[in-house]
């Protein structure tokens, strides 16, 4: 079972929803959601962070996230995270120009943080000049920080601080990477749940495997500098979903096919593809998917 | 043989300056295109690696001055240290190799396999290069100056950290 331990970078900052302002945070509240929690180690993290009068300093927070998130694009660069999904996204956007859909065709990256892969995509994609890529996030701060790389580098993408399913243009399809596993239960149903409007959807997470703590400690260790990230680095291994949890959520909730793409097998595997993804199509798009994967069908595991 | 030992330690040396020059600029730049970021901080790690490494080559070559029988000393030092040094070395240009040629699946085994763990003990390979080169010494101040010159290759790395800060764009409200 994956462990129910606490992100805390889910914690120390929030926002209300409909105006995007941020919200006070109570240090000692999180302080002792940890500890009630048993995390102790994170407790002390928190505990250090700066506030006044009991709340959390939201431009000393959003910095550590930002620094967080900066440092993870560059374990994302290590594993081809950016590459890995491109490999995805071209069989499934000819598929989606084979079924006829209307262009544009949109990827709406979920979660996108500060927008790595939509950035990677436009950069290095070659996707095709019928697709546009747009980032959403909840966090101001990083999609701010996204939206100037962006400009910085002239990259043809859409970053911003939106709930990926209520677009205004909906997504055709919906990819992820590094956010399946902060959601749990019902948010986990809900997430899937909003993609019904789109065609297909690629969400890369870390594999679920007794080792991926391990390595996901070591890598944090090696690569990290933020103690806020090697925390939550170590935790989200250790809340990863198993490739089961996810395909039951994905197919209940959407109604597509659906199958796990680099699911680890056995522990050789979980090293070679420290992360996996769940794949879903329509059901009505799935057998031309499959045609259309070539030698990545080999890697899909049983579709449901 | 007298020459070759000393110029495999430095060249290691370097070697190692320049991937802390790589290593303490990443994950510090967003970007996507940042070729450029790199090349400069693999050269400042190669600058500062061979700045030591001129550094601690001069002051051996001084104390060898005014103690004629420390050379050879440090020679045997040398080679024990290499023992610990090379087969590290080694595997972690393989593991670059593998990283820079070969397939994605490759890639992350190299990655997993060898360069992060490595990353992680190279403090460590230096100490025990350390301690088995002093450990082989025939006298004391060989002893000593093998430890002076791991201690300097330990701090090349904090050195290069210092005053680096993350590229960070601007922070603050966006527009929603």
């Amino acid at each position: 079972m994956p462990s129910d331990l606490l992100e805390i970078s889910d914690l120390i900052v929030d926002y209300d929803v409909a105006t995007l302002q941020p919200r006070p945070v109570s240090r000692s509240a999180v302080v002792a959601r940890l500890i009630e929690n048993g995390q102790r180690g994170a407790a002390r993290l928190v505990q250090r962070l700066p506030a006044s009068n009991d709340t959390l300093d939201f431009e000393a927070c959003s910095l550590a996230l930002l620094r967080a998130h900066i440092e993870l694009q560059r374990l994302s660069e290590e594993f081809l995270q950016a590459d890995r999904l491109r490999w995805v996204l071209l069989p499934l956007l000819r598929t989606l120009r084979d079924a006829g859909v209307k262009p544009p065709l949109r990827i709406v990256d979920v979660g996108c943080g500060l927008g790595y892969a939509v950035r990677s995509l436009a950069a290095h994609g070659r996707l095709g000049r019928d697709v546009e890529l747009i980032g959403c996030d909840m966090n101001v701060t990083l999609i701010e920080n996204a939206r100037r790389l962006a400009e910085e580098e002239s990259l043809s993408c859409e970053l911003k601080v939106a709930n990926a399913f209520q677009l205004e243009q909906p997504g055709h399809i919906f990819i992820s990477t590094g956010v399946l596993h902060h959601f749990r239960g019902n948010d986990l149903n809900a997430f899937f749940a909003g993609q019904r409007q789109g065609h297909a959807f690629v969400h890369y997470d870390i594999q679920h495997s007794v080792l991926s703590p391990w390595g996901s400690w070591m890598f944090h260790q090696a690569r990290m500098r933020e103690p806020l990230a090697r925390h939550d680095g170590v935790v989200s291994a250790r809340r990863a979903h198993p490739t089961q949890t996810l395909l039951s959520a994905a197919r209940t909730e959407t109604g597509f096919s659906c199958a796990s793409l680099d699911g680890a097998r056995d522990l050789l595997g979980a090293m070679l593809r420290p992360m996996t993804a769940t794949l879903g199509t329509r059901a009505e798009l799935w057998e031309s998917l499959l045609g259309q994967l070539g030698p990545l069908r080999s890697r899909l595991g049983p579709a449901r | 043989m007298n020459a070759v030992l000393p110029v495999l330690l430095a060249l290691l040396s370097v070697t190692d300056a320049a991937f802390c020059g790589f290593r303490v600029a990443a994950g510090r730049d967003a970007r996507i295109f940042k070729a450029d970021y790199y090349r400069s901080a693999i050269r400042r790690g190669m600058g500062r690696g061979l700045f030591t490494a001129a550094l601690v080559g001069a002051g051996i070559a001084g104390a060898c001055l005014f103690s004629p029988g420390l050379f050879p000393q440090l020679l045997v030092c040398a080679r024990a240290m290499l023992w610990v040094l090379l087969p590290y070395a080694t595997l972690t240009l393989v593991g670059m190799g593998v990283w820079a040629a070969a397939e994605a699946d490759a890639r992350t085994l190299a990655s997993v396999v060898v360069l992060g763990p490595f990353t992680l003990i190279r403090p460590w390979v230096i100490a025990a290069a350390a301690a088995v080169g002093a450990w082989k010494a025939p006298g004391f101040t060989a002893a000593l100056v093998t430890l002076a010159a791991c201690g300097a290759q330990l701090a090349l790395e904090p050195w290069l950290n210092a005053g680096m800060r993350p590229r960070i764009p601007q922070v603050g409200p966006a527009r929603p």
